[in-house]
């Protein structure tokens, strides 16, 4: 038995059980806290990505109620599932914003929010919850000063990435970013994924939420 | 010879004649990573001091069962454990933190000191030495990072642990020090300045002993001449 590799191995056996079984333990109790720490984070997202700066220096908590959605595309591949998250105004019942929770991949994979206008034809902003992106070059995709590329672009046709010349006005085109054209493309792809994917819906739910206003 | 060395003075050796970064030069990893800010630098030192305590006690309790050939194994499995353990209460209840910290924090099972406190001290002794050990180390830990990180804040920021210090006035913020170059630097005169005044502080100890010695007043001196 000293020599069977049970005899040796035996503590390490045990202890891996029991460090199993501990973790185990701990993942149940705090798990659901760590999840709810991440979800609270892309809701507070949420005013940020659907209110212009001048109205988010005005906006106190509460003047938006924010719900959200798990939703499910029905490919013909395997379905993709989606957290919208609908934004409506206290004071007058209407939709402000949609914020849509997609992933793709630049050179690492990518989380981001994408918000769309209130019908769902525009798109309003974005935010990386989670790239890693090459620092200096790729990273720069989460600088306002190259998501403002993307604010108000027609929803309905899919985003492009140019890159040896200056956008077209009004062509649904950005400009790719210095060094970092792969990164530039990934987001495209995520927030093209998001508009023909998600889109459709969310401008039939805002329909359907401006008929149950107008009755 | 380390079976002779008393508990509390395992503690106190930790803390700086034997302190793991600024002596023992372990642990450079986190030292450098995130000491940019007072409180990103004491969280970690509290994750580790944790981490250290209860792989410790462990391995210090099993150190008669532990088979030679897979002690590493074990000592890793320990420590990995552990980890996970803060890694998951960090994001539960220290969330902020936790962002901040980022991937530094399971890092800590590759933590040079960790694994050799386990392998050097709690194989090897029993759990008393074993714990004030690992509270010495720990706390040397603390003590190194905070250094670094009081440097780097003030100088780099203004701050320390938050808490405006330098108005921009007086002191323009030198960015670099919030930066790894800074961080380099720092760590490196500190180990330098630490390296240094130890043995001159200890000479000059010893100095003094010897200067006490030669006076007439020493009786076992005096006994020895006649």
């Amino acid at each position: 038995m000293r020599n069977s590799y049970l005899g040796q191995a035996w503590l390490v056996i045990v202890l891996c059980v029991a460090f199993g079984a501990l973790l185990a333990g701990v993942d149940v109790t705090l798990g659901p806290k760590i999840a709810a720490n991440m979800e609270a984070d892309s809701q507070s997202m949420v005013p940020v990505l659907v209110l212009s700066p001048a109205e988010f220096k005005e906006y106190q908590p509460g003047q938006l109620e924010i719900s959200r959605q798990n939703w499910t595309f029905q490919s013909d591949g395997r379905p993709i599932n989606y957290v919208i998250y609908k934004a409506v105004a206290v004071s007058d019942n209407r939709i402000k914003g949609w914020v849509v929770k997609g992933s793709g991949k630049g050179w690492e994979n990518m989380d981001l929010l994408v918000a769309l206008s209130p019908d769902a034809a525009r798109l309003l902003n974005f935010s990386a919850l989670k790239q890693n992106e090459t620092p200096g070059l790729g990273s720069k995709m989460i600088e306002p000063k190259w998501r403002k590329h993307f604010e108000n672009l027609d929803a309905t046709q899919p985003v492009q990435v140019v890159k040896d010349r200056p956008p077209v006005q009004g062509h649904s085109e950005v400009p790719a970013l210095t060094g970092a054209t792969i990164t530039s493309q990934g987001v495209a792809d995520v927030i093209n994924k998001i508009t023909s994917q998600v889109g459709p819906e969310l401008a039939r739910q805002a329909a359907n939420h401006a008929a149950m206003e107008a009755k | 010879m380390a079976n002779e060395v008393a508990p509390a003075q395992r503690f106190v050796r930790g803390i700086l004649p034997e302190n793991p970064i600024f002596r023992q030069l372990l642990g450079l990893c986190p030292a450098l990573a995130v000491s940019a800010s007072m409180k990103s630098a004491m969280t970690m030192a509290i994750c580790v001091i944790f981490v250290l305590l209860c792989s410790n006690i462990l391995t210090s309790l099993i150190r008669n069962m532990v088979k030679p050939h897979l002690r590493i194994l074990l000592f890793t499995g320990i420590i990995a454990t552990f980890v996970t353990v803060v890694d998951k209460v960090l994001g539960a209840y220290f969330w902020e933190m936790s962002k901040a910290l980022g991937p530094y924090v399971p890092l800590i099972i590759v933590n040079c000191i960790v694994l050799c406190r386990c392998e050097v001290c709690a194989s090897k002794q029993t759990l008393g030495p074993a714990v004030a050990d690992a509270l010495g180390q720990g706390l040397g830990f603390a003590v190194a990072l905070a250094a670094i990180a009081g440097v780097r804040e003030i100088l780099g920021n203004g701050t320390w642990f938050d808490l405006p210090l330098l108005p921009e006035s007086i002191w323009p913020r030198w960015i670099i020090m919030m930066l790894a170059p800074g961080a380099f630097i720092v760590l490196g005169l500190l180990v330098g300045l630490v390296n240094w005044a130890g043995p001159a502080l200890a000479r000059r100890r010893s100095a003094k002993i010897d200067i006490q010695a030669v006076t007439p007043q020493d009786p076992q001196l005096q006994e020895a001449r006649s």
